[in-house]
């Protein structure tokens, strides 16, 4: 019988209280359990479970710093590391309500509250194990890659009407999922929906609507989500997703920045706020979600060489617009993430990408032998820039702008004018590189974007205009006549709606970001105008503070 | 909530964990003697405040949650059965103590919608109430009426509740009563908990009432 069958079975306590492991292990001994491991930390479990096949595992959701109980049950199912029989139980506080709404793909079997109690536990064992007797052939199917039988083996449970029908639903819906097969799952989760608007019906939903590409439909679902469950976090980063699609980048970075003050231990969600960040120009943003997610990412499967590099990219991207010493540290934080993963930069290529990064971060510095002398290296491991690949080219374009390379830029730049210019995806990216675009789509948009913006802060709606010039940005964001008309139309809207400090900041921003250009170019008497008016701002602001 | 009823709960709530702390330390003291039937007697105090403790603290927690609004739900099609005997599980030791029997009237393949951990905190917080005032047994039942909703009931033998309670369960009491302690929190949590739950129109709530199928208090809490 199952129920004595304790004493061949292999447990796995995780926690990083040894009073709490002491305690399971004398309730599971009770049990004539024999073989009894125990681990405080993620790491240390991951290491257990290299090491040994477990029947059980009893993971606590909080497990101090470092990876949570959800993440090491993340990771051992993505290494592999767990056979489909093996039962993992969620041991959570009452308070933690996160990981029992958490992740969908990741759901432990169970659920166990602390303090838990002798009867509960054994209950709750014997529960999973029948469970998992009776569904085998299901896990079976699953652990052999043969998502269409087990899909056909949860529809048989689901129209016998057993009593494991509620976790076939949840199965197969998330197998249409991983399949790709959207229409039947949004199909499936809608009829659950019309029962009951159960959770994760809700959130099957709309991951469902997203794979469909239904994009705005998708991001009304994820906020139905969300206005059912504030805490969770897996449909706020939805929301984000979608709202970047829908190029409402702002909100999407609001959002994340949110869920992040609540959570920041999610991987993909600071990739989508580094990306956000970026997008909206907010370079230290970026490169403070880029340092979270290189921590986050270290010892997991999301652990990434390049991670580093792009760190030390969007570091020195902070660098350039910050005040000298606070540049300084970021520019050496860069070196030193460039430092950790020279070792693993294995092919010319990754090797040519960071030694453009560092020629970079070296001119940041000032070291201009230095910065020679890594855009050398990269040229070397390059070979002939003809044959390299267009992302490495186009950082090739960037080192060469910024080391002051000026005619190599230039000549480089015509190159890829000729070689991509009516290119949809590349254009713009080469564009992005330079002041004035160099494209022939580029050139045509930038006068009509200065047209209509212009229009519209003539009309007077000076809150539609920095909207609009605030758009145009992020695909120009090196363009000095619409940073200028954007920052006129933001000091306009002060003159009208009053001032905050957080407007003040947005000025400031933007006026840092293009705080290189000199007196040779032609803007820089208005640059300067404008420089006097926010300075009057920003003291005004620091003035009302003080009163 | 109004800020003077919130202020009332926590400090009726304060005020009996303060009792159940000096209750504990007595208890401790007690437990160290050589006579057996005290130090049982004094161990089965032990259990029972110190369960108070943790479902006052519990509450408290809930409390402020439920009013800043960050009291999240995880409604799913749960076994009711489970979600009681669960209950039953976790006070096995305090109902032993006290020589309690508990009863459980639930088919067992009976399924509804709820957050079992909030639903199970509730009934697990009016077990704990119950042992404190029954006599000798305590009768945890559930039922779907018309499938519409759910009731769950736990009965006992005591002399149920007073007159005041029954009329409007879950309402703060205007001030501390010295010797019911912190019921109404417990109470007010439940009411609270249980309007979380909502289908269409319908919200969840709770009845008090005396009598029922053991003679004693009846708390009801009946989900959509």
């Amino acid at each position: 019988m199952i129920e004595n069958d304790y004493r061949d079975k292999k447990f796995l306590i995780i926690d990083d209280f040894e009073n709490f492991q002491r305690i399971l292990k004398a309730m599971l001994t009770d049990l004539n359990a024999k073989h009894v491991d125990t681990a405080s930390n993620g790491l240390q479990a991951i290491q257990r479970c290299q090491d040994h096949e477990y029947d059980v595992i009893f993971g606590d959701f909080d497990l101090g710093r470092g990876r949570n109980g959800l993440q090491t049950l993340e990771e051992l199912r993505h290494q592999e590391l767990l056979k489909s029989s093996a039962i993992f139980i969620m041991v959570t506080a009452e308070s933690s309500k996160e990981a029992v709404i958490g992740s969908m793909e990741y759901k432990p079997d169970a659920y166990l509250a602390k303090p838990v109690a002798p009867g509960e536990l054994k209950l709750r064992l014997l529960k999973c194990l029948k469970q998992k007797e009776a569904l085998k052939d299901i896990y079976h199917a699953m652990d052999t890659g043969k998502l269409a039988e087990a899909i056909t083996l949860c529809d048989k449970e689901i129209n016998a009407g057993t009593r494991h029908k509620n976790w076939c639903r949840k199965t197969k819906g998330n197998l249409l999922l991983k399949q790709n097969r959207f229409h039947e799952a949004a199909v499936l989760y809608q009829a659950v929906i019309d029962q009951r608007p159960v959770h994760w019906a809700l959130l099957g939903y709309a991951k469902a609507l997203e794979g469909e590409e239904k994009t705005s439909e998708a991001y009304e679902a994820y906020q139905q989500v969300v206005a059912n469950n504030p805490a969770c976090l897996e449909a706020f980063e939805g929301s984000a997703r979608l709202l970047m699609q829908l190029d409402r980048t702002k909100e999407a970075q609001a959002v994340l920045e949110q869920t992040n003050s609540i959570s920041a231990h999610s991987v993909d969600r600071q990739r989508l706020l580094k990306d956000a960040s970026k997008m909206n120009g907010d370079l230290v943003g970026a490169a403070k979600a880029s340092r979270n997610l290189v921590r986050l990412a270290e010892h997991t499967r999301h652990y990434q060489a390049e991670n580093h590099l792009e760190l030390a990219d969007n570091l020195n991207e902070a660098a350039r617009i910050l005040p000298q010493k606070k540049a300084k540290e970021f520019a050496k934080e860069a070196l030193k993430a460039l430092k950790t993963v020279e070792k693993q930069m294995n092919s010319n290529e990754l090797k040519a990408k960071s030694k453009l990064i560092e020629a970079r971060v070296q001119s940041s510095l000032n070291n201009k032998t230095n910065a020679e002398k890594a855009l050398e290296q990269a040229e070397k491991a390059l070979g002939s820039e003809k044959k390299a690949k267009i992302e490495l080219r186009l950082e090739l374009a960037k080192s060469y702008i910024q080391t002051g390379n000026q005619e190599k830029a230039s000549g480089l730049i015509s190159d890829l004018v000729a070689d991509y210019g009516n290119d949809p995806k590349i254009a713009p990216e080469i564009d992005k590189l330079v002041e004035e675009p160099v494209t022939k789509s580029g050139k045509n948009q930038v006068v009509s974007i200065n047209k209509k913006g212009i229009q519209l802060y003539e009309s007077g709606d000076f809150e539609k205009a920095a909207q609009y010039f605030g758009k145009a940005i992020r695909h120009y964001p090196k363009h000095v006549g619409i940073r200028l008309n954007l920052i006129q139309s933001l000091l306009n809207c002060i003159k009208k709606d009053g001032l905050t400090a957080a407007a003040a900041k947005e000025c400031a921003t933007h006026l840092a970001s293009i705080n290189h250009i000199t007196a040779e170019h032609p803007q820089y008497q208005r640059y300067k105008s404008l420089y006097q008016a926010v300075v009057a701002v920003q003291s005004k602001v620091k003035g009302d503070t003080l009163e | 909530m109004e800020r003077d009823d919130l202020l009332m709960l926590i400090a009726s709530s304060v005020h009996d964990m303060k009792n159940s702390v000096s209750m504990i330390m007595a208890s401790v003291d007690n437990a160290a003697t050589a006579d057996e039937a005290q130090r049982e007697k004094a161990l089965a105090t032990l259990r029972y405040e110190a369960s108070r403790l943790s479902n006052d603290l519990v509450h408290l927690m809930g409390v402020y949650r439920v009013n800043v609004n960050e009291l999240p739900l995880a409604i799913d099609e749960q076994e009711v059965y489970d979600v009681l005997m669960n209950q039953k599980l976790r006070n096995e030791m305090l109902l032993r103590k006290h020589n309690l029997s508990l009863d459980i009237d639930c088919d067992e393949l009976d399924e509804w919608y709820f957050d079992a951990e909030l639903i199970g905190g509730v009934i697990n917080n009016v077990l704990v109430n119950a042992v404190r005032y029954t006599r000798s047994k305590i009768k945890v039942s559930a039922k779907i009426l018309d499938n519409e909703w759910l009731r769950i009931s736990i009965e006992d033998d005591g002399d149920g509740f007073p007159e005041f309670m029954l009329k409007n369960p879950g309402q703060p009491m205007k001030q501390i009563d010295f010797r019911k302690g912190s019921t109404s929190m417990g109470i007010y949590f439940a009411l609270k908990v249980c309007q979380l739950h909502k289908r269409g129109e319908e919200r969840g709530y709770i009845t008090l009432q005396n009598g029922g199928s053991l003679g004693g208090g009846v708390f009801n809490i009946y989900l959509p």
